[in-house]
């Protein structure tokens, strides 16, 4: 098998990018009472990681020979979403309403059973026209914690939140 | 010659994994009479007790007899405790008769059913004994997050089905 030439690489189908993509909750739980939509969440997202699987392997170690086979396949089972917020607080306000529902301050009562404290998002990647070409479902997810940047005198940037999201697992599949 | 020549010996095996099991309670209440939420097994697969002696400058053991198979198991409660209200009701009314009296062994026994499984969750082998409780059910409550977590040891009265395959 020859080096592959430049032809071979010139023959490939378009680069998938990594600025096409959108993000898109099917479900917000129940129990959230923010006032944002689907839509909003979406544009408000500036990056978000991809949710990934791991395999444990079981090692057979005899006397020096050593093999590995597959265990148990675990998910990432967490996500980081960075948003940019707006001067109407609509992340904010997001992710207080769903962390007031897990968990009220001062009391600690959570609002509703579990089922809808959590809800599920899909992660569509895009082709160059925008098409949808592969889909993360990511499930059973809830707001496990939430990064807030420092304030300060100096800088331009946009105030940005990172939301780690916990799931109980993820689909992926070709659109 | 040596008997384990190499790896490829070792790589030709579909080695076991300790994740690889199932059990059941078909009496449990719904939802865990179709599955039970168990986490860890001890599964006592053969017992054998032996005869110690002495003869002259050495010690002997020769088999004797065997005893009572035991089944540890560790399982979750949900947050209604389904399961430990069940173990609950089990011990203290099915066999205590609410401190009253102790009811015969046949009215004391529950189906449990052990499966041991292949990696495409294919039934390898198949156990289903008639246990009862043995010991406490103990609520260990704390101030961590953490799942509810009971552990019970059952005692086997009798092996009702089995499916193993051998060798």
């Amino acid at each position: 098998m020859a080096r592959p030439s430049i032809e071979n690489i010139r023959g490939l189908p378009d680069w998938a990018q990594v600025i096409r993509w959108d993000l898109q909750f099917s479900s917000i739980p129940a129990a959230i009472n923010a006032n944002i939509t689907i839509d909003e969440l979406n544009f408000r997202c500036e990056s978000t990681a991809l949710p990934t699987a791991t395999v444990a392997a079981i090692e057979t170690n005899i006397r020096g020979h050593k093999v590995k086979s597959p265990g148990i396949m675990s998910y990432g089972n967490t996500l980081d979403l960075v948003f940019a917020e707006t001067v109407d607080s609509k992340i904010h306000s997001f992710f207080k309403a769903w962390r007031d529902a897990i968990w009220q301050v001062k009391t600690g009562v959570a609002a509703a059973p579990v089922a809808d404290l959590k809800g599920s998002f899909l992660l569509n990647r895009l082709n160059n026209q925008d098409v949808q070409i592969w889909q993360y479902k990511v499930v059973g997810a809830y707001l496990e914690n939430h990064s807030l940047p420092t304030l300060d005198g100096s800088s331009n940037d946009a105030l940005k939140v990172t939301l780690t999201f916990s799931y109980d697992y993820y689909e992926d599949k070709a659109a | 010659m040596a008997f384990l020549n190499g790896i490829e010996q070792i790589r030709s095996v579909e080695w076991g994994a300790t994740y690889l099991w199932d059990v059941k309670f078909p009496d449990a209440p719904p939802p865990f009479d179709s599955w039970f939420p168990a986490v860890d097994l001890k599964e006592d697969l053969a017992k054998l007790s032996t005869y110690d002696f002495e003869a002259y400058i050495h010690k002997f053991s020769i088999p004797q007899s065997t005893s009572v198979k035991e089944i540890h198991l560790t399982f979750l409660d949900d947050a209604k405790q389904t399961l430990s209200s069940w173990i609950d009701f089990w011990i203290n009314q099915t066999i205590l008769n609410g401190g009253q009296s102790v009811s015969s062994l046949e009215t004391s026994l529950k189906l449990i059913q052990i499966l041991k499984l292949n990696r495409q969750r294919e039934q390898v082998s198949s156990l289903a004994y008639a246990v009862f409780p043995e010991g406490n059910i103990t609520f260990s409550g704390s101030s961590d997050t953490g799942p509810l977590q009971y552990s019970v040891t059952f005692k086997v009265a009798g092996i009702i089905g089995q499916k193993r395959t051998f060798p």
